[in-house]
């Protein structure tokens, strides 16, 4: 018998608020987090974005670190994994022998790519607190310094399904014995960079995104950290934890199309999902509800959607995009969408999926409305460049 | 179970690239940080596919290619790649496009080509292979992240899996180091190293015995680290046959000294950063050259810091840190 | 027109870092896309970043570009129908 996989905590910090006490609030009063950037310093001021309006000052003070040049990513990191460890109770003793697994994309990027305009333009730099932290393995090092972690520390960096598969990693060692309690999950912070990059693809949408719309034009970025404690449940039972949910099932499968855009079909997609589900031992028709990745561009929605058609048949469950909420925050959509699975678990409804109005008609139409109905089984998907797919599925335990 | 080595290639400063070759005729170079020595590439990569290929991607597929062949593996099981700081020519690109337009029109290219992960997915998309596909960014344990998975993978169930560290110096890379102090007195460098990591023990296969990592640890613990690890694995300290030690050129290294006087004197060591220079990922190619020694029975001269005890080669100690932060300690045997 | 045809071509080997292939490989009506060069998406991106910042002409659509990066023909007539 294969040892199960509790999630006993996690934290949550989005354009929607810190805390997941915020998030819930406005989930369930469909109260959007895109606004126009305010914060990022950006040219692009009418361009929609998922913005927590709090100003690295702020954050930093928060965390106390005021006074330091840190990376927005890591502050975001730190403030949501240090929810997490509040809400399970972990103590210094069980912190000195946790792991933690850490998605990202950019890391440092928000710092350094003001920095490097210095350097072009041949201006006075400070090149360490610059540039220290650039590389996506130094979020993951001083939220373990922060939180004082001593257990393994992984990063994983496969764009935006990287905090997805930080959950499943934590479901791998913790099944493997290698470690008994894990916190997981990722964090992104907007960044000049990847609002550029996205834009010149050409799929960002000039106004509110509008996922598994027949007429959606793109995505909005956002941004964002969530974590997820996650244990054995012997290392449950002895710090006598409290389980909030069970990480029954994972899967990652590579889409094999091309860079970035995903295949008509979504074979990765697909892929992933019945991993997933097969790992769980959970049927299609006992999942209640899928957050879906539902990114809002023409591409990803209907290839998530045919490859959804195609794993659950005429019976699709209950589904929802919450990008409309947060806008696609990438290494952190993963983390985020997690915890937005647990809270639809814990307080059994569906958060619906804003600003839709018409049906692509390959499946039935996303969940419009707050919804509250049963929800024992939650398949959450994040899908990235590279091909990366990557499928959770949690289950309510109570 | 035991996890096997069954297949190593390796693009590095020096020739590693060309088994035939390998470490016979030093190089050296002018370069204030030392550079791959790349294969011409139009026999290895497919032109069409290439011209979009930054330097850390052609001697990765390069080195991933030649692999996959000499294992003679169609279709690994997964593909793991672990690199420090990842397509950082391509991020620089497009930094530099942004900043240069002013936000304005900005080619794409650069920016699809920058993501961590464009290296196992630009493998996954050669090989067609759509299973697992993970990229590690951990620092100096980015290469560490993706071998623990790797053997992971394998007591999981995996039969094969391709494993990779990698990443490219760039001038501009170099510039904002030196500015920062890193590398102390070692030069940086780059290079790609990939393994075919497997279940089964075959000709000339190399197992990894174990690997432990740590952070932060002090001089004074790193003996002990190092002693419980060889413990855990049934292996007496004059057991070991070789060190690999990725010293640099900080003969001083205190972390360093301590391991070599665990040992006998006349135990051969081996300075593997002598041909990598110092990076994020520099320790995967400590495997490469430690199972070249395994296979060949051979203690490459050139890298040969100290001792001269040459009576066969079973078992190997690779131990690196990472600017004093980032601790490997593994061990190889025949 | 020629002298247009042999520049765009240029320009285009230029921006999308086709190694092997020289202008007179390129036929003025060999399709672009799916066709020998073996150009995609991403390069249509490119495409349209290369026709704004040498000919000053915006595409605002992907998939009206489709049309227009047909072949080397239709870019140089698209260029010449939008000359200001």
């Amino acid at each position: 018998m294969q040892p199960k996989v509790y999630v006993s905590g996690y934290g949550i910090v989005s354009s929607l608020g810190i805390g997941a006490d915020s998030n819930f609030t406005a989930l369930r009063s469909s109260e959007s987090g895109i606004s126009n950037p305010s914060l990022l310093g950006t040219i692009h001021q009418d361009m929609p974005v998922g913005e927590l309006k709090v100003s690295n000052a702020e954050l930093a003070e928060l965390v106390g670190l005021q006074g330091l040049i840190t990376s927005r990513t890591t502050l975001l990191a730190i403030l949501a994994a240090q929810e997490a460890v509040e809400t399970a109770g972990l103590t210094p003793k069980i912190l000195d022998n946790t792991a933690l697994i850490n998605g990202t994309s950019v890391g440092g990027m928000d710092i350094s790519e003001w920095a490097y305009q210095d350097v072009l333009r041949e201006k006075e730099v400070d090149y360490i607190p610059s540039f220290q932290g650039h590389d996506c393995g130094y979020s993951t090092m001083k939220v373990a310094n922060k939180l004082g972690l001593k257990g393994i520390l992984q990063t994983i960096s496969t764009a935006c399904s990287s905090s997805a598969n930080a959950i499943m990693n934590a479901g791998r060692v913790i099944k493997s014995g290698m470690a008994d309690c894990v916190i997981a999950g990722g964090t992104d912070a907007l960044s000049l960079f990847t609002l550029n990059g996205f834009n010149s693809l050409k799929i960002l949408d000039q106004a509110y995104c509008k996922p598994f719309d027949e007429e959606r034009q793109g995505l909005n970025l956002g941004e964002g950290a969530a974590f997820l404690v996650l244990e054995s449940e012997q290392s449950l039972n002895k710090r006598k934890g409290t389980a909030l949910a069970e990480l029954v099932g994972y899967g990652n499968a590579n889409d094999t199309y091309h860079q970035t855009a995903s295949s008509p079909e979504g074979k990765g997609a697909l892929m992933a999902m019945k991993k997933a589900l097969s790992i769980s031992g959970v049927p299609p028709e006992k999942i209640d509800y899928i957050n879906a990745h539902g990114t809002g561009t023409a591409n990803n929605d209907l290839s998530e959607s045919r490859a959804i058609k195609e794993v659950f048949g005429a019976e699709v469950p209950s589904y929802s995009s919450t990008k409309a909420y947060t806008g696609h925050t990438l290494g952190a959509a993963g983390a985020i969408e997690a915890v937005f699975s647990i809270l639809a678990i814990q307080h059994q409804m569906i958060f619906p999926n804003l600003n839709f109005s018409r049906s692509m008609e390959v499946i039935k139409s996303p969940v419009t409305s707050l919804t509250p109905m049963k929800v024992q089984h939650v398949l959450s998907n994040s899908f990235g460049f590279g091909g990366n797919c990557s499928s959770l599925i949690f289950a309510d335990i109570s | 179970m035991k996890v096997y080595i069954t297949a190593s290639s390796a693009i590095t400063p020096q020739n590693t690239f060309d088994s035939e070759k390998y470490l016979d005729v030093w190089q050296s170079s002018d370069l204030p940080y030392q550079l791959a020595i790349e294969p011409d590439y139009k026999s290895v990569i497919d032109p069409k596919l290439a011209r979009r290929m930054s330097r850390i991607i052609k001697m990765s597929v390069a080195t991933g290619n030649k692999v996959l062949a000499e294992a003679d593996i169609g279709q690994p099981d997964a593909i793991v790649v672990g690199t420090g700081l990842g397509c950082i020519k391509d991020t620089e690109k497009f930094l530099r496009e942004i900043i240069n337009e002013e936000e304005g029109l900005l080619s794409p290219t650069a920016f699809i080509q920058s993501t961590h992960n464009t290296i196992a997915g630009q493998l996954a998309l050669m090989l067609q292979c759509s299973e697992d596909n993970f990229t590690y960014v951990n620092r100096g344990h980015s290469f560490e992240n993706a071998l623990a998975d790797a053997m992971m993978r394998i007591y999981e169930g995996a039969d094969h899996v391709l494993l990779g560290g990698t990443d490219e110096m760039t001038s501009e890379v170099h510039n904002i180091l030196t500015h920062m102090n890193c590398g102390g007195n070692t030069l940086l460098g780059e290079g790609a190293c990939f393994f075919m990591i497997s279940n089964t023990k075959i000709d000339g296969a190399v197992c990894i015995e174990g690997l432990d990592t740590v952070n932060y640890i002090t001089t004074q613990q790193i003996t002990e680290r190092v002693k419980s690890f060889l413990r855990r694995n049934n292996v007496d300290t004059n057991e070991v046959d070789a060190l690999i030690l990725g010293i640099g050129e900080g003969l001083g290294d205190p972390y360093y000294k301590e391991i070599i006087q665990m040992f006998t004197p006349d135990i051969p060591v081996i300075n593997f950063k002598e041909v990598t220079g110092e990076y994020f990922t520099a320790s995967a190619y400590a495997f490469n050259v430690g199972s070249e020694m395994l296979r060949k029975q051979c203690i490459f001269p050139k890298i040969l810091i100290s001792g001269n005890n040459t009576s066969g080669l079973t078992k190997v100690l690779i131990y690196n840190h990472y600017q004093g932060v980032n601790h490997t300690i593994s061990l190889l045997s025949l | 027109m020629e002298e247009l045809k042999d520049n765009l071509k240029a320009a285009i080997i230029e921006a999308l870092n086709l190694e092997d292939v020289n202008a007179a490989d390129i036929d003025n009506d060999e399709p672009l896309f799916g066709g020998g060069l073996g150009l995609d998406s991403i390069d249509a991106l490119e495409l349209i970043v290369l026709l704004e910042k040498n000919y000053g002409l915006k595409i605002e659509n992907p998939e009206e570009g489709r049309e227009i990066f047909q072949s080397i023909n239709t870019i140089a007539a698209f260029i010449e129908r939008n000359k200001k």
